[in-house]
């Protein structure tokens, strides 16, 4: 009998739609389920009807933007989920206000599909703080 | 009552005539909105076969044998056109591996040759349109025709020309470039970024900008020279700082040699410090005194905190406490002149000073 594997879940949440196919196609291939949402608010409804197990943010988003989100995201999770903020603002303030938001990692558009997979799958084996 | 009538008939024909003319351009728009739509429809439904292909591209998950990118390479008549529509949107958002192979499709589909083309054709759009394409895809073959059009007649042509040749990243197109600043309608921030792209092999191009002296070129090959670490621009600068016209051109000049300049730099930056210099060229010479990090720069400093402005005097007391032990002796003297306490202040708060 073959045991089912563990897909980890990933919440992908950008309003640019080939971000959104790129990244859900790449992270499928790499094992993961994916559900992808168009702004942060969805992300957050998908959030309190089931956190997932990593999430993949763009910063810029229409009604609640990646950094809002990271906020509220932190403030109601009861244990850290790993959140990956993928963004085109390259500038160090921007990285910082990112990781002050308490991001896990953060990667600017135009970026490279493997290297987005090694950090989500980084983020995820690091142990919980 | 002729008058009347004749009157009255005007007044209807003018309310018939404007309601036609609204209900007319009602039916434009519809018609021009439905058809964009049906466009769009069309353009999603021929694409619809080809998305998996080009995300396994994209992705760098085609295999081995590049089965997706033979697939996408055979794909021939509108298909194909909307296909590289496709590919230059995702071409600004992937980098690495992927990219290189969208930018192969591309080539083999002799849009990158047609681009090329494109840029000499009458339409400024069209222009526009095959630069945009040459530097999403870095297309160093392009390369020329993006410097020629760095001299375009349509400014919009010359803005996404300097755009392109900080794309491609060639520092061939460096001199070019700053040569195009010589011409209105080419945003110094944009300039300075696609220089920026072109890496360190500019640096004979931002001596030759300084050498030639235009404000604007100038301006940007300073600046540059400065955050790109150009020591050999040293001599230079201190020839703009003492002598140019331009005060945007001697500050940046006096703040590049605050981040390049030579301890004998010190003199000209202190003489640009005096009353009769315009205000952004002395705060500038004050800051890099301080950047400089030379000592014989305490008193200067020193006796610019107590000056008319309170901004110069503020920056004046920055740069003394930036100086090390004998700069910040000198301020903490001071401590009652407001500019120095503000500094103190501030210096404490950022852990520098205990």
């Amino acid at each position: 009998m073959q045991l089912p594997t563990f897909r980890p879940r990933a919440v992908v949440a950008d309003d640019d739609p080939d971000i959104r196919d790129l990244v859900a196609f790449k992270l499928t291939q790499a094992g993961f389920d994916v559900t992808c949402v168009g702004d942060g608010l969805q992300a957050w409804d998908v959030f309190v009807d089931s956190p997932p197990d990593v999430f993949v943010l763009d910063v810029m988003m229409p009604c609640l933007s990646g950094l809002d989100l990271l906020v509220k995201v932190r403030e109601a999770a009861q244990y850290r989920i790993p959140v990956l903020l993928l963004s085109g603002r390259a500038r160090d303030a921007d990285v910082d206000a990112g990781f002050a938001a308490g991001a896990d990692d953060y990667l600017v558009k135009p970026f490279s599909p493997r290297e987005l997979v090694h950090r989500v799958n980084g983020i995820l084996a690091r142990p919980a703080a | 009552m002729i008058l009347d009538l004749t009157l009255g008939s005007l007044i209807t024909l003018a309310w018939v005539l404007t309601t036609v003319a609204c209900v007319v351009m009602g039916v434009l728009v519809v018609a021009v909105k439905s058809e964009r739509h049906l466009g769009q429809l069309n353009r999603e439904r021929r694409l619809a076969p080809l998305r998996t292909d080009v995300l396994l591209v994209a992705t760098g998950e085609d295999t081995e044998d590049g089965e997706a990118l033979a697939r996408l390479t055979a794909v021939t008549g509108r298909a194909r056109r909307d296909l590289h529509g496709l590919v230059v949107q995702l071409l600004g958002k992937v980098r690495g591996e992927p990219a290189e192979q969208l930018v192969d499709l591309l080539r083999a589909h002799g849009a990158l040759r047609d681009a090329a083309r494109r840029t000499g054709s009458l339409l400024p759009s069209r222009r526009v349109r095959g630069l945009h394409l040459i530097g999403c895809s870095r297309d160093l073959d392009g390369l020329d025709a993006a410097i020629t059009a760095l001299g375009d007649r349509s400014r919009r042509v010359r803005s996404q020309a300097v755009r392109t040749v900080g794309q491609v990243g060639d520092p061939r197109a460096a001199r070019p470039l700053l040569h195009a600043l010589r011409r209105d309608g080419v945003h110094l921030g944009d300039a300075a970024e696609a220089l920026v792209g072109m890496g360190y092999g500019i640096s004979p191009a931002l001596l030759w900008a300084l050498e030639e002296g235009h404000p604007r070129a100038c301006t940007v090959a300073a600046h540059l020279c400065g955050i790109g670490g150009v020591r050999a621009a040293a001599p230079l600068l201190v020839t703009l700082l003492e002598s140019h016209d331009d005060p945007t051109v001697a500050a940046a000049a006096a703040t590049a040699l605050g981040k390049v300049g030579r301890p004998q730099d010190a003199g000209a930056l202190s003489a640009a410090t005096l009353h009769f210099f315009p205000f952004e060229v002395r705060h500038a010479a004050i800051e890099a005194l301080g950047e400089l990090g030379v000592e014989v720069a305490v008193p200067v400093l020193t006796r610019h905190l107590g000056d008319a402005s309170s901004q110069v005097a503020e920056a004046a007391a920055s740069s003394l406490i930036a100086l090390g032990p004998r700069g910040r002796r000198a301020v903490v003297e001071r401590e009652l002149v407001p500019a120095a306490g503000t500094a103190l202040a501030l210096a404490r708060l950022k852990g520098v000073l205990v």
